[in-house]
């Protein structure tokens, strides 16, 4: 009993990155309608560039954060200007978008294979520590996971409900060509939307890189895992998708605790599977069936 | 060197096959998925099945792998299907992995990651074949037959109202058609097809075993059809050949081994990129421009949306 609750705990941390994760993708994908497949890409890219500063420049803590959070900016808004919008120009269908996508992914895994190799990397960090609460165990880099996604949900929430900026978003999410209509170009909107959902994992990349490890598979992993959060969460909802990427991470841990970690990304799509077929529109989403 | 020339050639078969076949769901159904390694591999280890327990029937072993992969095509896409375009991407991303996960774990069929060795050379009306020549022509042969086919059925009704709802999804519907009926007929057909490499593979490499049949596979077979041009016939044979032969093509260039792999695949990634914005209708459609009387039709898949 005692290691089911140890495995919520792991559960509810991973969960909070997918989370983080999984709201990114849903923000992208409801203001732009971009299927963001690269955005596991963007989480590799922040976590390669964090490990780099910390244990090869030795650049202090904080100096390494900002960095992993400029290259997760840099590389999705760079994606949305040079790619994404002049294919959206030419009127390019969803599946050929979805292409460029994939990839991009494909594209920036290989870069990290070049220059890292394909071996796995750690950081050593006293983060990973942590201390026993009655017969749990709680490390730290785990607290930091449900905190750094509690308050950076919350404040996207506000954000989204409180400035100008974040009603316009969310306008896009209803209706983009009408927010154009309003001489308030989608363009630089879209960018502000992939800013902001790049930037939401770069903390995912960076508590990742502590507490797993880093490898250039990640990116392609974390796409799944945000697409499936968003999906099962229910598409176009942002705190659905949060709800979504929690689901999916205490799923995974629990069930690891009854098969063997070989299934894991199994269960995650397992879980997928049966969402997209007895309840397509997620936990919150509207009606998104064909016909 | 004849037997390389020959491997190489059965490889290159085997591609078009896969391709091609999926370029029925890509290209005419509107359907992206990234699971055709799954139907390749259904193939491959039922043939292998066939071969090991009742006989070294090419013909038998593929009618089998056939129907078996045929049937775990149906049996995702009717659920599956009824759901938008977007989510089926990820749904047959997640199918590829769940069924990854049981050709490794499920021993007792698969044999696990050690896979399903001593496959006997297969014997084709009462021929049996050796050599690597051999199984070229036997390659060529069901690469003729499969191109043959789905040739037949995209210019036949089915074939068009399958075009109809990747173009203008309403107003085939108003046709009276059934989308839901249609695409998982497409998907039917796919896997089915896709099982006849499966049987290629099984018995000319006369083992099988998970690796062959990965995620990382998947994403080439979907390569190659968006390389080359989804929805054409030359499309994808395009697609095959630039896939599969670039890396017979970097063996030339010095290069730390290490490092061909990751090449690779960074210049077909890149390559897709590229495509995608200046040119979405693949390396195939090159050609077609050549040719100034034939109108160029938009073929780069799902037009909706």
């Amino acid at each position: 009993m005692i290691v089911l609750f140890q495995m919520l705990v792991e559960g509810v941390a991973a969960g909070s990155l997918y989370a983080l994760a999984a709201v990114g993708f849903a923000l992208i994908y409801a203001t732009t309608r971009t299927f963001h497949f690269a955005h596991g890409a963007t989480m590799m890219l922040a976590a390669y560039a964090f490990y780099q500063a910390v244990t090869v420049w030795q650049w202090p803590a904080v100096l390494a954060v900002a960095l992993a959070v400029a290259v997760a900016v840099a590389f999705g808004v760079g994606v949305e200007r040079l790619v994404y919008q002049p294919m959206r120009r030419t009127d390019a269908s969803f599946l050929t978008i979805f292409a460029a996508s994939f990839g991009l992914l494909i594209v920036a895994t290989n870069v990290v294979v070049l220059l890292f190799g394909n071996s796995f990397y750690s950081v050593d960090s006293t983060l990973s520590q942590g201390f026993l609460v009655g017969p749990l165990y709680l490390s730290w880099v785990n607290l930091l996971s449900v905190a750094v996604a509690l308050v950076s949900i919350t404040a996207l929430q506000w954000f989204m409900r409180r400035t100008r900026t974040g009603v316009i978003l969310r306008a896009m999410m209803d209706d983009a060509a009408l927010v154009g209509v309003f001489g308030l170009g989608d363009r630089r909107y879209g960018m502000i939307a992939f800013a902001i959902g790049s930037a939401l994992v770069a903390p995912a990349a960076i508590l990742t890189s502590l507490n797993a490890g880093l490898q250039p598979s990640m990116g392609a992993l974390l796409t799944l895992l945000a697409i499936a959060g968003a999906i099962v969460g229910g598409i176009g909802n942002l705190w659905g998708a949060a709800l979504g990427g929690l689901l999916l991470g205490i799923a995974e841990n629990i069930g690891v605790w009854q098969l063997s970690s070989t299934w894991k990304p199994a269960i995650t799509f397992g879980v997928l599977l049966i969402f997209l077929m007895f309840k397509p529109d997620g936990l919150l989403g509207a009606a998104t069936r064909r016909s | 060197m004849i037997a390389y020339i020959a491997n190489l050639g059965v490889l290159l078969g085997i591609a078009v096959i896969l391709a091609s076949s999926l370029n029925l769901m890509v290209g005419y159904a509107g359907i992206f998925s990234v699971a055709h390694a799954v139907f390749y591999g259904v193939g491959a280890y039922a043939a292998a099945k066939v071969a090991l327990g009742v006989t070294d029937s090419f013909l038998l072993a593929t009618a089998v792998a056939m129907f078996v992969s045929g049937a775990v095509s149906f049996l995702l896409a009717v659920p599956v299907l009824r759901v938008r375009e977007e989510y089926f991407v990820v749904a047959s991303i997640g199918f590829q992995v769940v069924a990854s996960t049981i050709f490794t774990s499920w021993h007792a069929v698969t044999g696990g990651m050690g896979g399903l060795a001593g496959i006997p050379p297969a014997r084709v009306l009462g021929w049996q074949l050796t050599s690597p020549v051999e199984y070229l022509i036997l390659t060529a042969v069901c690469m003729v037959l499969v191109l043959a086919f789905i040739a037949v059925l995209v210019k036949s009704p089915f074939g068009r109202a399958l075009k109809a709802f990747r173009d203008d999804e309403v107003a085939a519907t108003a046709l009276g058609k059934d989308p839901l009926a249609l695409r998982v007929a497409a998907t039917t057909i796919s896997g089915a097809l896709a099982a006849v490499a499966g049987s290629i593979y099984a018995f000319h490499v006369s083992f099988v075993n998970p690796e062959s049949f990965t995620l990382d596979y998947s994403v080439m077979i979907l390569a190659m059809v968006i390389i080359g041009g989804a929805g054409s016939l030359a499309g994808p044979i395009v697609g095959a050949v630039f896939i599969t032969a670039f890396p017979a093509l970097l063996n030339f260039i010095e290069m730390p081994s290490r490092y061909v792999g990751p090449v690779e695949q960074l210049i077909y990634g890149a390559s897709i990129v590229l495509l995608m914005i200046f040119w979405p209708n693949g390396l195939a459609s090159v050609w077609r421009l050549l040719r100034p009387r034939r109108p160029v039709q938009a073929a780069g898949g799902g037009t909706e949306r």
